[in-house]
């Protein structure tokens, strides 16, 4: 009878759960918003079109342009980067695609603009034409063909207005982990005398680069990965598939501990691009300590 | 009371599956977020059905304008970002270089660059060979270039270096026609060890063929962008 109870106790407790599943990932994410990490949009933005289209018409020297640039990154406020709706008006749905598209449009191009004015290489990932681009001052420094591109269902199924938000900043580096080294350095002692200089003396050769799987943790949650189109072999393989490994054991530790805590984990929205091996290590090496990256897609 | 049991177990065996299933996966698609992309692909399908609802927007007509206009301008400003005169990409993991003017490519072949090597000296000091990667300018050009060797190229020798104004540091072979000084002690120039090009050798500087060399210097003015990635 004790037996019986337990049976129809876990149950219960089982369907409920369900239910609280249920409910919490699919039916209330599309009743209300996502709940994703927003970027923080600059206040003086506004101001900054309102000069660019002077400066169009040769009102504004572009100097004074770099000066409202500055003060926008100083100031942080959120702004409504969707338009106010209502049940009735103007405005089928295709122009609001349209709008849609053009803010996108619009939020990259500022975003490589500022960028632009810092002093150092970023990158910039466009999903729609498959292209990864090294950028440096505006000018792009290399092109990487990406032959695929897998985008996580979390991405693609964001609300129009929390995609906006979500890309409207550039993305910063948290941390990476690579199957090669960022730079390969060789340590050498100087030689004692010229005759051990000259035994020391070897060739230079070609050195052979590791095959390469990177994984980019960026601000937002976002997740880059980014692997070679060349297959893997030996221990090339082996390694690959240990750093993969590891990031499902760390998923698995986390979900046990927000099972343990019953606090649930925020999304993690990934980015799986696979370009040629070359073009790989350019973009992991290439690219300083803490990179931003813009997103178009 | 055991038969009781017995049997009441065989009764509610075959719900014991479906319950874990029905408990469990929808638990771990909760706490994993890998998981939780599943979910999401559910949501498209729901998020069709409500979306199709159709909604519109306050002067959309007049946004959609505004929105133009920024993008224009937007892009005319990183139009304006482009060098109106010559400059030079070199790329470091390829060892290879790209020289360009605004829109097209000059020329392109194969260049050494720095070796990314630290040598320990016999004090202990630690020297990187390596070139460094950013935005450079062409500060100085120069025909016939003497280098003046710095002590690590006589202490990688074997060699003790010798006073600063000593003839031995004078070397008016190993630099080629001509060098383009970027800063910082490194140099575009030229080399004696062409069969290297295309191979990661130098101590920072940036080697080219003579050929690409000589259209390099002559392309380039004081003043001219070296991007190093």
């Amino acid at each position: 009878m004790a037996k019986k109870f337990l049976f129809w106790t876990i149950t219960t407790l089982l369907i409920l759960l369900a239910a609280y599943v249920l409910t919490t990932t699919v039916i209330l994410p599309v009743a209300t918003k996502n709940p994703l990490p927003e970027a923080v949009l600059p206040n003086a933005e506004v101001k900054g079109e309102t000069n660019a289209k002077k400066s169009e018409k040769g009102e504004i020297a572009p100097k004074k342009n770099e000066k409202a640039d500055k003060n926008a990154k100083k100031a942080q406020v959120k702004v409504q980067s969707i338009p106010e709706t209502e049940e009735s008006g103007s405005g089928s749905k295709d122009d609001l695609m349209k709008l849609f598209e053009l803010k996108k449009t619009e939020l990259l191009l500022r975003a490589r603009y500022n960028l632009s004015t810092e002093d150092s290489i970023y990158l910039v990932l466009d999903l729609i034409n498959k292209v990864a681009t090294l950028e440096m001052k505006g000018i792009p420094l290399h092109d990487s063909n990406i032959k695929e591109v897998w985008v996580s269902n979390s991405i693609r199924m964001f609300h129009n207005e929390a995609l906006l938000h979500w890309i409207a900043q550039p993305f910063v580096l948290k941390n990476a982990v690579a199957t090669i080294v960022r730079v390969p350095f060789i340590v050498k002692n100087a030689p004692k005398d010229t005759i051990e200089a000259n035994k020391s003396e070897v060739l230079p050769s070609a050195r052979k680069t590791e095959d390469v799987y990177i994984v980019m943790n960026f601000e937002r949650n976002l997740q880059l990965v980014i692997q070679q189109s060349e297959p893997s072999e030996g221990e090339d393989k082996m390694r690959i598939d240990s750093l993969r490994n590891s990031y499902v054991k760390r998923e698995i530790d986390k979900s046990i501990k927000a099972l343990s805590s019953l606090k649930r984990e925020t999304i993690m929205p990934k980015i799986v691009i696979t370009v040629p091996k070359s073009d790989a290590i350019i973009l992991y090496r290439a690219l300083p300590q803490k990179p931003r990256m813009v997103l178009k897609m | 009371m055991e038969t009781e049991d017995k049997s009441w177990f065989r009764k509610y065996a075959p719900w014991l599956i479906p319950v874990l299933i029905c408990g469990w996966i929808p638990t771990i698609v909760l706490y994993t977020p890998e998981y939780q992309n599943a979910a999401y692909g559910v949501k498209s399908w729901f998020s069709s059905t409500l979306n199709s609802k159709s909604v519109a927007v306050r002067n959309i007509d007049k946004q959609i304008q505004s929105s133009k206009s920024n993008i224009a301008a937007l892009e005319n400003k990183l139009n304006d970002l482009l060098p109106d005169k010559p400059y030079i990409l070199i790329n470091t993991t390829e060892n290879r270089f790209v020289l360009r003017n605004a829109r097209d490519t000059i020329r392109t072949g194969m260049c050494s660059t720095g070796k990314d090597e630290i040598l320990i000296y016999p004090n202990g000091t630690r020297k990187p060979f390596k070139t460094p990667k950013g935005l450079f300018t062409v500060q100085l050009k120069r025909k016939n270039p003497v280098w003046t060797k710095p002590d690590w190229a006589f202490i990688e020798e074997g060699l003790k270096p010798p006073s600063a104004h000593a003839a031995e540091r004078y070397d008016e072979a190993t630099l080629g026609s001509y060098a383009l000084s970027i800063g910082d002690g490194y140099m575009l120039h030229g080399t004696l060890y062409q069969r290297f090009l295309g191979l990661p050798v130098t101590h920072g500087c940036v080697r080219l063929g003579d050929a690409d060399l000589e259209v390099i210097f002559n392309t380039l003015d004081k003043g001219a962008k070296v991007f190093i990635y």
